[in-house]
């Protein structure tokens, strides 16, 4: 009678103790279960943080690109118009260079260089010689210096150097100190900087 | 069993936000280039604009050459 006492003890305390671990095994699994829904909820917020990131960076970097590509463009455009600007201003003064050359052929030529030689006196302000060009010999003769020099107050010859150019002088002061060149081609490049803006004004209004 | 569940998800919460990354670089590849397609095209269009007025501009100026000449020539001489 008392082992059987003692049996049903037993087995009430081992069907305890399995209660315990079994609902201590319920509890850890509980609590595992809540840790790993914590974590898929922590990395699925993370993730769609780190997505949203990346996509407005890109969006950025993509906004970037695009307007690069736009300026560039419009860099190219800018460069494009003033070539084509410029192709017509260096026609402008190519062709003046051609007119100039022509205007030694013209009748006004001799008072064209009287002119430029009264010029270059003023500034070298003393006795000169001038410089001129073979085919000039016959307007710049001793009459015509002779004129020269009686309006400029200076005494004025014809040196035995010549010029090769396509219209005008050199004057040189006697000493041979000063000198202006005065032909054509060397006055243009000298105003052709400051002339520009008025040529370009003249073309495109 | 409850440790591997958790080392389980933390590999699964791993690979999400690896994937995650991969889908957005993905898409920013796409929208950059959609960006440099859509750029490209709009270039285009800033160009052909920018060929055709210095086309007409070179044009109208050429007109008026002969009057540039004569303001050169004219400056070069002195008049």
């Amino acid at each position: 009678m008392a082992i059987a006492v003692q049996k049903e003890k037993v087995e009430k305390i081992i069907a305890k103790i399995e209660e315990d671990a079994k609902a201590e095994v319920e509890r850890i699994l509980n609590e595992a279960k809540a840790q790993a829904a914590e974590i898929r909820s922590e990395a699925e917020a993370k993730a769609k943080a780190k997505k949203a990131e990346i996509i407005s960076r890109g969006k950025r970097e993509a906004e970037q690109e695009r307007a690069r590509i736009v300026a560039n463009a419009k860099l190219r455009a800018r460069k494009a118009l003033l070539d084509a600007k410029e192709e017509v201003i260096k026609e402008a003064f190519s062709r003046a260079e051609k007119a100039l050359a022509d205007v030694a052929k013209e009748e006004r030529y001799p008072e064209i260089l009287k002119k430029l030689i009264l010029e270059a006196i003023e500034t070298i302000g003393g006795d000169v010689e001038i410089l001129g060009r073979k085919e000039d010999k016959k307007i710049l003769s001793k009459s015509f210096l002779q004129e020269i020099s009686k309006e400029a107050k200076v005494k004025v010859t014809l040196a035995k150097d010549t010029i090769s150019s396509i219209g005008g002088v050199v004057v040189r002061s006697k000493d041979g100190k000063a000198e202006v060149d005065n032909t054509f081609e060397t006055r243009l490049e000298r105003i052709s900087a400051e002339l520009r803006s008025s040529v370009a004004k003249v073309l495109f209004k | 069993m409850p440790r591997k569940l958790v080392e389980e998800e933390r590999e699964k919460a791993r690979k999400l936000i690896e994937d995650a990354e991969a889908e957005a670089r993905e898409e920013v590849k796409k929208e950059i280039e959609a960006a440099r397609k859509e750029g490209e095209k709009e270039a285009e269009k800033i160009i052909a604009e920018s060929e055709k007025k210095a086309e007409e501009e070179k044009k109208k100026a050429k007109r008026r050459v002969n009057k540039a000449v004569e303001l050169i020539v004219a400056q070069v001489l002195g008049e």
